[in-house]
């Protein structure tokens, strides 16, 4: 490829747009003549419910409609539930009991939000309360909270491969440790909401949703409602952020989509901030008990141990995936001869918990990052020289105990390249002075291999008369500017300018099928499905240009004033090929008019993107404040199509990994009761936090899809989480703490080490 | 009447018969113009910021404020910007301009940063960009950075920018407001008007900046018969530097008072960023803040360890109560009814040495698991004159008048500090709760002390 658009950092097309506040999210579509939903949601966390009395509420001005469960179907959002789980549906509304506080329980349509509001506030529930099991431990051992089911134990595994128990009898040193991965909330900044409208003459209806998946919300209502699939349009507008958060189909979506085809009418749900903490999924969630055995010169023996997921009220369609995602990438970049690893799913009375931005590799790396380090201090190692000791060299692709195939690697080289711009012997031989001076520094390292892509996709490409263009993507972005990339792929394949195409995409009328944004999936499924439609388009421009040129079509090749032949000086513009396309007469033989290609592509392999970060901190000894200092990152996604966009995802993904470390956490209190439910109590980072990033990349071409591609979405927030804290702990010289680390865990840690941790 | 106006992007807009709870925010989206967004309802995201336009000594300028936190009445008589109307006429704003190098992701946030970007744009006299400006908008995706270099790449407006050309002219004054449309929005624009108003409607909300108030109308669907706006109230708005004390207007936006102190109290200075955002302080107030009462604001423990003393006013006259005696229980104060907070004075000379010192998960703009203050003069190195003003240890903000009794008179010196560090954590017995446990709280009390000593120790030498 002669690369005048891969590779190159072109400026996001959509950003006009949205610098103008022209941005279309779901709040700002059209909203004359809508009914508006607003749910009364459980107070309690566990409670029976004896009474619903709606007949205040439907006398309030403006209500069309209260609805309890019983004047709905038994309908149900969708849940991926693995053949050996435990499913528990999420139902559109509470039957007979509440098991998570924030549960929609009552459905108030109204004329205007704000009379749905005061109706809401006349609908009158008799709750008896039961007790509640927010916390993971507890509810394991309780009894169900879906009387149907045997136990909250939803799911249980074991992965077992190598001889175990020898490996930790001959054991050198073993390090051991208890690691929460604390509840997070993904929080983007706009909430979810959904709009649906039923147009009873098509017999159709249009879902505008703030989702990251419009296809699955399509099947899944269409399921539902009993329509076909060509019954129902789901559009995203833009979506203002969703981290994973938006993959799952959600009760609301369902039931809003159901009530407007039996009303026939428009009806719209937007959430509110404090509604989402409650609502909307929370990330990570997990407890791991792990031991890690090593040998005299620090290499890995074996890994043991259990990783307990607190899966919430109810299996949603990501719940149950993070526990075996975490397992799955618990070998990380080392090499490990002997795993045995169990992993159990808990229903609790909390919030279901689902995929956030890594699902399932941040709480791998984190656990393997932890333990390294503590393995590091046992033998009196340094963190990177443990590492390096430690590291897959391949051959590639290579296969783990626990059942990933990395498709190629070079772990080594990136930790070298971090050390290498960072300085590491000179911020090693800074952090020893500091200490003479009583100031507290510590410099934490992160290595890690995650996981990107999966499914297939479709792509299409078509050029209109004028030689403008049109990218259809089945991905289906909420932020990322990920239709920039392709446009530079159509850009680099056909030779138009970028400012020329446009992309289709979140619509299931306009686009074939998709899957999507999730996993990091996008470029290198819709990518390549991208790249391959726009192939189509380019052999036969080719075939175009060739029979204009009266050349033979292998002679062809794109030049920067059009399609010319190969070591001459004859050519055609574009604009000839096109005004041909659109010619039949003027076309060969065997060609037909129109210029357009669809294509599919399956990713038949995963591709394991990788890294090493670094972070430097200093702790204040006398309230426990931690300042991030610097923050280095290495990051290997494969080629990279947009440094500006690889960039804007290393920085973001960071982000998030700095808050899951020092500032984030959903705390319940003892009843269950979500404590941390607004902004000012959940601690999103702001811009004073951010450290000056020091982003760096490394290249190594995936072999898994023609584009040589990985994702990049999620590294940042796989990585940065344990590398501030390793630097955290190694400011306090201490071997574990659990997120976030407040200043006051921090300083109770500084100050009385055996201080007992208070109680959540 | 049921009828006002306000400019809007530089049109005349009039708003009839809409409840005066209608925020602003509410108001735009229903009215089309969908570029401010709503991200949590509750001032703390800065999705939703506008420009309003206040006067100036040199005519007017330009302050982004949080717009789901405006009442609607409040804007009566007053000029608003939106995202929409910093690009009028097709082309990009240069703060728009300057975003579109990686600032945007998702773009949810983008207008209400353009907005906040725009108002230290047009700040007169800056040099360079007080990256201060952002602190009230939140951002998931980008991480900040492309959002920060952008702010920094930033020129200075040409002389023909029509905003630039509107700030300076004055701003319209604010006059008197009465506003019915189920509810009453009243803004007296005298003292005796807002005795009467108070007279004839005792259980009246009163409204300052609307930085609390607002929050628990969005959130917890509060209504108010009557809302009582202070902000046309000259009385309120007082600024001086007197002889014995300096006084502070009850009705004077932090932001306002930041700007005409320019330092001359280092404790206020300190206090600010740590507050709230420049969103929150461009409408916060310190009578709003005193008048809340609440146990963790971070306002009371400094004015405490200044001294302060409130200026209560009401159809009787004035009186001056002390801070110390204005709290009265939990989120009570000493207000009689028909009586407003006038004015803060703070009391000269200062203490020489004062420090805030504030432990919260964030540090900046959030709640505080404890705040701190202290002020100290020393003579030849014995404690001649301390108070510590605290939050977050006890049901009101409090003096800590133990300690500061324990230290008058003594040596400044680690000894002393260490045991004073005792007798303040035996002092208090806060509270455990999710921000943080009581011992976290009490040990802070000592730890604080004795980084307050550190810090002026230093100053000493």
């Amino acid at each position: 490829m002669s690369n005048r658009y891969i590779g190159q950092p072109m400026k996001r097309l959509e950003d006009g747009k949205l610098v103008r506040g022209q941005g279309q999210y779901l709040a700002d579509l059209p909203s004359e003549n809508l009914l508006h939903l607003v749910l009364v949601r459980s107070p309690y966390a566990h409670a029976r419910l004896v009474s619903v009395d709606t007949t205040e509420a439907r006398q309030c001005p403006g209500v069309v409609g209260v609805y309890t469960s019983s004047d709905l179907p038994e309908l149900y959002a969708p849940a991926s539930v693995p053949r050996d789980a435990q499913g528990a549906l999420h139902p559109l509304l509470a039957r007979e009991r509440v098991r998570y506080a924030g549960e929609p329980v009552v459905a108030v349509l109204a004329t205007s939000e704000a009379l749905a509001h005061d109706a809401a506030q006349n609908v009158w529930v008799e709750y008896e309360p039961l007790p509640a099991y927010a916390d993971v431990r507890q509810a394991e051992q309780a009894p169900p909270i879906h009387p149907q089911l045997p136990s909250n134990v939803a799911l249980a595994r074991k992965t077992t491969s190598g001889e175990v128990a020898p490996a930790f009898a001959q054991a050198h040193a073993v390090v051991s440790a208890r690691m929460v991965q604390q509840r997070v909330a993904p929080s983007p900044l706009e909430p979810r909401g959904v709009l649906a409208s039923w147009d009873g003459i098509r017999e159709a209806l249009t879902v505008w949703s703030s989702t990251q998946m419009p296809h699955d919300l399509r099947s899944a209502i269409a399921e539902r409602l009993g329509l076909a699939e060509n019954q129902v349009r789901v559009i995203t507008p833009d979506v203002g952020g969703a981290f994973g958060a938006k993959i799952n189909v959600y009760p609301e979506e369902i039931l809003v989509a159901y009530l407007a085809r039996r009303l026939g009418r428009s009806v719209r749900w937007l959430e509110g901030r404090s509604e989402s903490f409650g609502a909307t999924i929370h990330g990570r969630a997990q407890v791991a008990e792990l031991e890690m055995a090593f040998d005299a010169e620090g290499k890995i023996l074996g890994l043991r141990g259990r990783v307990v997921a607190d899966l919430g009220a109810y299996a949603l369609e990501t719940t149950l995936g993070n526990a075996p995602g975490t397992i799955l990438m618990l070998q990380g970049p080392y090499e490990i001869p002997a795993v045995e690893l169990e992993m159990v799913g808990v229903y609790t009375n909390a919030t279901p918990t689902g995929a956030y931005r890594g699902a399932g590799r941040p709480e791998a790396t984190y656990y393997l990052e932890r333990l390294m380090d503590m393995g590091a201090r046992a033998l009196g190692l340094d963190p990177a020289e443990i590492r390096r000791r430690n590291f897959i060299t391949g051959p590639f692709p290579y296969k783990t105990r626990t059942g990933a195939r990395y498709d190629s690697g070079a772990y080594g080289e990136v930790l070298q390249k971090l050390l290498e711009v960072s300085n590491y012997p000179q911020l090693r031989a800074e952090q020893a002075q500091a200490r003479q001076q009583g100031r507290l520094l510590g410099i934490g390292l992160c290595s890690y291999v995650e996981i990107t892509g999966y499914g297939w996709e479709t792509g299409g490409v078509r050029i209109n008369p004028d030689g403008s263009a049109v990218i259809f993507t089945g991905t289906s972005p909420h932020g990322q500017g990920t239709q920039n990339a392709f446009v530079q792929i159509v850009a680099e394949r056909l030779g138009l300018p970028p400012e020329r195409i446009s992309v289709v995409q979140g619509d299931t009328l306009a686009v074939p099928y998709g899957m999507g944004t999730a996993g990091s999936r996008t470029l290198s499924v819709g990518g390549s499905a991208v790249l391959k439609a726009a192939d189509i388009v380019r052999d036969k421009v080719t075939r175009i240009a060739a029979h204009l040129l009266e050349a033979a079509p292998e002679d062809i090749e794109l030049l920067e004033q059009g399609w010319g032949v190969r070591g001459t000086d004859r050519a055609v513009p574009m604009e000839q090929v096109i005004a041909t396309a659109f010619s039949p007469r003027k076309l060969p033989p065997g060609l037909e008019p129109g210029l357009e290609g669809h294509a599919s592509f399956a990713l038949r392999d995963a591709n394991y993107p990788f890294g090493a970060h670094l972070a430097l901190v200093e702790v204040d000894p006398e309230t426990g404040q931690v300042r991030i200092l610097r923050y280095i990152a290495v990051d290997d996604c494969g080629v990279v199509i947009n440094p500006l966009l690889f960039e804007g995802q290393q920085h973001g993904g960071i982000a998030q990994g700095i808050g899951q470390a020092l500032y984030e956490g959903i705390v319940y209190d003892q009843e269950g009761q979500n404590r941390t439910a607004n902004y000012l109590e959940y601690a999103l980072p702001k811009a004073d936090q951010m450290p000056p990033l020091e982003p760096h990349r490394h290249q190594t071409p995936s072999p898994t899809n023609p584009l040589g591609v990985k994702g990049v979405g999620e590294a940042g927030a796989i990585a940065a989480t344990p590398a501030v804290v390793n630097a955290v702990l190694d400011a306090l010289g201490i071997a574990h703490l659990d997120m976030p680390l407040t200043p006051e865990k921090v300083w109770r840690a500084l100050a009385h080490p055996a201080m007992p941790a208070r109680p959540r | 009447m049921a009828e006002l106006s306000f400019q809007l992007n530089g049109k005349a807009v009039r708003v009839s018969d809409l409840d005066p709870h209608t925020t602003l925010l509410s108001w735009l989206r229903q009215a089309g113009l969908t570029g401010s967004k709503e991200g949590c309802a509750e001032g703390e995201c800065g999705a939703c910021a506008v420009l309003l336009l206040r006067p100036d000594d040199q005519g007017s300028r330009l302050e982004a404020v949080n717009g789901c936190l405006l009442l609607l009445p409040s804007l009566a008589g007053r000029e608003v910007w939106t995202v929409e109307g910093l690009s009028g006429n097709g082309d990009l704003h240069p703060v728009q301009q300057a975003m579109l190098q990686g600032g945007s992701q998702c773009g949810y946030c983008t207008p209400g940063f353009v907005v906040s970007m725009a108002a230290e744009y047009y700040r007169k006299g800056r040099e360079g960009f007080d990256l201060e400006a952002l602190s009230g908008n939140l951002c998931r995706c980008t991480g900040y950075r492309p959002i920060r270099d952008a702010a920094l790449a930033l020129g200075r407006p040409s002389p023909e920018d029509p905003l630039a050309r509107r700030l300076s002219e004055p701003a319209p004054p604010l006059g008197p407001l009465h506003y019915q449309a189920g509810p009453t929005y009243l803004r007296p624009a005298s003292l005796p008007e807002l005795f009467q108003a108070l007279e004839a409607h005792p259980q009246a909300r009163l409204v300052a900046g609307g930085t609390d108030l607002v929050v628990e109308v969005n959130q917890r669907f509060a209504r108010a018969e009557v809302l009582l706006d202070l902000s046309a109230l000259p009385e309120l708005q007082t600024l001086q530097w007197g002889p014995d004390y300096v006084e502070i207007g009850a009705g004077v936006s932090l932001s306002e008072l930041e700007r005409w102190l320019a330092g001359r109290i280092p404790l206020l200075s300190e206090w600010f960023p740590l507050f709230a955002s420049r969103l929150i302080r461009n409408r916060a107030t310190l009578g709003g803040n005193l008048g809340t009462a609440s146990p963790i604001g971070d306002g009371p423990p400094v004015l405490l360890a200044l001294e302060a003393e409130a200026v209560l006013v009401s159809a009787a006259g004035e009186r001056v109560v002390p801070l110390e005696r204005f709290f009265t229980g939990y989120r009570q104060t000493a207000l009689s009814p028909g009586e407003v907070i006038r004015a803060v004075r703070i009391p000269l000379p200062l203490a020489p040495q004062a420090r805030f010192y504030k432990v919260s998960k964030r540090r900046l703009d959030d709640i505080s698991t404890v705040a701190a203050a202290f002020a100290l003069r020393l003579e030849a190195g014995v404690v001649q004159h301390i108070r510590i003003g605290l939050g977050g240890v006890a049901a009101t903000p409090v003096r800590a008048y133990q300690t500061e009794a324990f230290l008058q008179g003594k040596p400044w010196d680690e000894r002393t500090v260490r045991a004073a560090a005792e007798v303040i954590r035996g002092e208090f017995r806060p509270i455990d709760d999710h921000r943080g446990s009581a011992a976290y709280r009490t040990a802070m009390l000592g730890n604080l002390l004795q980084k307050f000593h550190a810090e002026t120790a230093e100053v000493a030498v």
